[in-house]
């Protein structure tokens, strides 16, 4: 896995919070998510990678934290089944897997639609024997997390 | 006037061919322009018949000459209108019959009638065509001859022999008239069948031209003709025009063309080398073989200024006698060479990332092969241990506010630990890379580390699991086909010894000190597989210590009256429920000397160094980082080693002790606490 690649994923995730929500998240340690981990989270938005690398970005919130978020978009409460947050987290992860793009520019990356998965402690179709980093970020009103798995397909 | 004139002509070619265009047909459009001419003729004539008639008093003949005049003029008109040739054609003929019919029975002046039948065969074989034409112009003439040769009707009164002369002549005029239509039809239809195999032939070269054009405008080589003077000729293959990145090459020279984009000495090479093709003295093969361009780097400007370069493959070979003659035949220019280029960057490139792909591919299969000279299980035993080390670190990692300094400590033990187990089975690639994040950590330590470097050894972390799997996937497939050879009945223990036998010996062999190791365990003592990784870990250590700081060379243990070959002994001994583990080299034993002035150097410890007991200065060795060794290398000089060994011990509870003798030997004694004593070893 070439951190090169990663790197634009994690500010691209960072600028999203710093600039749609006015929040400036703190970066807790990485570490390698194992395949059968339990998580917390409810609502995913899986960004596909291809060309040069293969693999998944992955962005994770706790429902109550989607809807929070939710909440400060559309500027009024937000129920915890409301299905504007499926609508919001699909937004936020556009934003990122649009400038992440940007950042990727100069490797030969392709990089998906993202789409949203839902539902208490989700599972990931990880790829085989491709580790896979998971980067925990604290913002006030909680946690989110990125979780990146990517192939070297030419190891220079 | 010119106009004038090209009018005129155009207006009587409009009224003989009927106004119709469309007769590209040669033999049909003679036939119809002399249907009008003769039907024009005729109406004027017969007209001129009736005028003259009128004026002489002959009121009948007159009036009938002039509704035959009207007949023809209709005809005419008719003709024009429905373009119905062939009867238009019997129309007038029989008009005529009946006309020059009524000539030869009048007789006219002094019998002139009769001269008109002469032209009668002419104008039915010509409008009528040959086979029908001569049906009407033989009872044309049969009629006549009954005229003339009955009395009667012969209002000339020709003579016998007259008349029978009058028929000679006219059958020789039909005979002849027939001849001359024969011959005139067949030589047009020959003609036409020439013209349109003409046609055909012309068609099929249009789509063989065709053919060709697609194949040099589509296909991705750039596919050219030489001449003499190595001019490109006019047909080539547009991807040419790609590779040379320029159109209008015809005519300009291949050598000219190189000649700015090739290094002046491969440039000669190429001017020699067409010398020689053009001479055709040397034979194809060996002319492929010394051809200087086969594969060549070209580098062509790039707008930006920066050349770009491309990697061109040429073939050249001479054209054959016959194609030579051919070729010169067709565009008055003798091509001798037919080349042939091909754009090769790409592949190039993609061979660079093949074998780069090999080069990692090679490292499997060195991982393979020591596999195979290594017992699975022991290297399984290797991936668990390194997992286990792992996770630990991992765990670290994930507990939230750990601090990052600690945790590098963490990491830099665990990369160490990892290092040593994959020494021991002589994965050397392995440790290297592991070596390298070890001295990442020690750098980062040293220097101040950010989040994103813990990232990038968390990344490490990652890359290190990723090879373990594909070890462990080696493993599998090995084992699925290799029957186990080490009996297992030992156990942990057993297991234990082999690859502690295994790597003392490979040090041994890779630094060049004899050494012999002797194992022992005790009866009644065991190691059980829950501590097994414990000793394991704190054994490797200290071997790996006995080699880099322990022996003496050969020749001064010789002058030590020492045994020339090195000794190892580890004893495992159970005393009152606790594991004692014996390990004993009997090297140089500990130079309190060195480590003191190592600790006199060091700025916390400059001022107390030299008031340091003996005892004191060995506890030095278990600082992380305090190493007597002058450079970091594979075997020593971290200051990691002897600091794991203390981490590990004193966590699981153990006390650790030594008896030093200089110029002896070393003792380590380790005490583990809770050890199962009457369990006999498992597997």
């Amino acid at each position: 896995m070439n951190i090169n690649h990663i790197e634009p994923f994690i500010e691209a995730t960072v600028g999203v919070f710093r600039e749609l929500f006015g929040l400036e998240p703190e970066y807790l340690n990485p570490y390698l998510v194992q395949k059968d981990d339990r998580n917390e989270w409810d609502i995913s938005g899986i960004i596909g990678i291809g060309g040069d690398s293969k693999g998944v970005v992955v962005v994770s919130l706790s429902g109550q934290l989607a809807a929070a978020l939710t909440a400060k978009l559309v500027g009024g409460p937000v129920q915890l089944d409301d299905p504007d947050i499926v609508d919001a987290v699909g937004e936020i992860v556009n934003i990122i897997a649009g400038n992440a793009k940007k950042g990727l520019e100069q490797y030969r990356l392709e990089i998906s639609l993202p789409t949203i998965v839902k539902g208490p402690d989700h599972r990931i179709a990880w790829q085989q024997n491709v580790p896979i980093i998971g980067i925990p970020f604290k913002i006030p009103m909680g946690r989110f997390h990125l979780s990146i798995g990517l192939e070297n397909i030419i190891t220079g | 006037m010119k106009k004038l004139w090209l009018f005129f002509g155009r207006a009587v070619m409009n009224v003989l061919t009927g106004g119709n265009k469309g007769l590209t047909d040669i033999g049909q459009r003679s036939r119809v322009i002399f249907l009008n001419a003769v039907t024009l003729a005729g109406a004027v004539m017969i007209s001129l018949f009736s005028a003259i008639s009128l004026a002489s008093g002959n009121l009948p003949l007159a009036l009938a000459c002039a509704v035959a005049a009207g007949v023809v003029t209709l005809n005419f008109v008719l003709i024009r209108l429905f373009r119905l040739y062939l009867l238009g054609g019997i129309v007038d003929c029989v008009v005529i019959f009946v006309f020059y019919y009524y000539l030869v029975l009048s007789g006219g002046e002094a019998g002139s009638g009769i001269l008109w039948i002469n032209t009668y065969p002419l104008i039915s074989l010509f409008l009528l065509g040959s086979g029908i034409g001569s049906v009407v112009a033989l009872s044309f003439g049969a009629a006549v001859g009954l005229a003339i040769f009955t009395p009667a009707l012969n209002a000339a009164a020709f003579p016998p022999l007259y008349s029978a002369r009058v028929m000679g002549t006219y059958f020789f005029i039909w005979l002849f008239s027939l001849i001359y239509e024969v011959v005139r039809t067949n030589t047009l239809r020959r003609l036409e069948d020439s013209n349109r195999h003409l046609a055909e032939a012309s068609a099929a070269l249009r789509a063989e031209k065709q053919q060709t054009d697609d194949i040099l405008a589509g296909v991705r080589e750039g596919i050219f003709l030489l001449d003499g003077e190595l001019r490109l000729g006019t047909s080539h293959s547009r991807y040419l025009e790609t590779i040379f990145q320029g159109d209008q090459l015809a005519g300009r020279s291949l050598l000219e063309l190189l000649k700015p984009l090739l290094p002046a000495q491969d440039y000669s090479s190429a001017a020699d080398f067409f010398d020689l093709l053009l001479a055709g003295a040397v034979n194809p093969e060996l002319l492929a073989e010394i051809n200087p361009l086969s594969e060549i780097r070209c580098l062509f400007p790039a707008p930006d200024g920066q050349a770009h370069s491309k990697l061109l493959r040429f073939a050249f070979s001479r054209l054959g006698a016959v194609g030579a003659a051919g070729a010169a035949g067709a565009a008055g220019t003798a091509f001798s060479v037919l080349g042939v280029v091909v754009d090769a960057s790409q592949e190039y490139e993609l061979q660079q990332q093949l074998s780069v792909e090999e080069r990692k591919h090679k490292q499997s299969m060195e991982n393979l092969f020591r596999i195979i000279h290594v017992d699975p299980a022991m290297m399984r035993e290797f991936i668990g241990d390194t997992e286990a080390e792992l996770d630990q670190a991992n765990e670290l990692l994930k507990t939230e506010g750990t601090d990052r300094e600690h945790i590098m400590v963490a990491l830099g033990s665990s990369f160490h630990a990892i290092k040593g187990n994959a020494l021991l089975l002589g994965l050397e690639e392995f440790a290297a890379k592991v070596h390298g994040y070890e001295d990442t950590v020690k750098e980062l330590r040293s220097r101040g580390h950010s989040w994103r470097d813990l990232l990038s050894l968390t990344v490490g972390l990652g890359e290190i699991r990723g090879d373990l799997e594909e070890l462990n996937g080696l493993i599998t497939r090995i084992e699925s086909f290799q029957a186990l050879t080490v009996s297992r009945d030992g156990g942990a223990a057993s297991l234990l010894q082999l690859s502690l036998d295994k790597f003392v010996q490979k040090e041994s062999s890779r630094l060049g000190v004899p050494v012999s190791f002797d194992f022992r365990i005790a009866e009644g003592a065991a190691i059980t597989e829950e501590h097994r990784k414990l000793v394991k870990d704190v054994l490797v250590q200290l071997v790996r210590n006995s080699f880099a700081h322990g022996f003496e060379h050969e020749t001064t243990r010789l002058k030590l009256k020492k045994n020339p070959r090195c000794a190892i002994s580890v004893q495992v001994d159970e005393q009152a429920g606790s594991l004692v583990l014996r390990y004993r080299d009997d090297g140089n034993g500990l130079d309190i000397g060195r480590i003191r002035a190592k600790a006199a150097s060091l700025p916390l410890l400059a001022g107390r160094a030299a008031a340091l007991s003996d005892q004191e200065v060995i506890k030095l060795i278990f600082m992380p980082g305090f190493s007597t060794a002058r450079q970091t290398s594979l075997d020593a000089g971290r200051g990691e080693g002897m600091a794991l060994v203390r981490n590990r011990v004193t966590a699981a509870g153990g006390r650790l002790g030594v008896k030093n003798k200089p110029g002896q030997y070393l003792e380590w004694t380790v005490t583990l606490p809770g050890m199962a004593v009457a369990e006999v070893s498992s597997a």
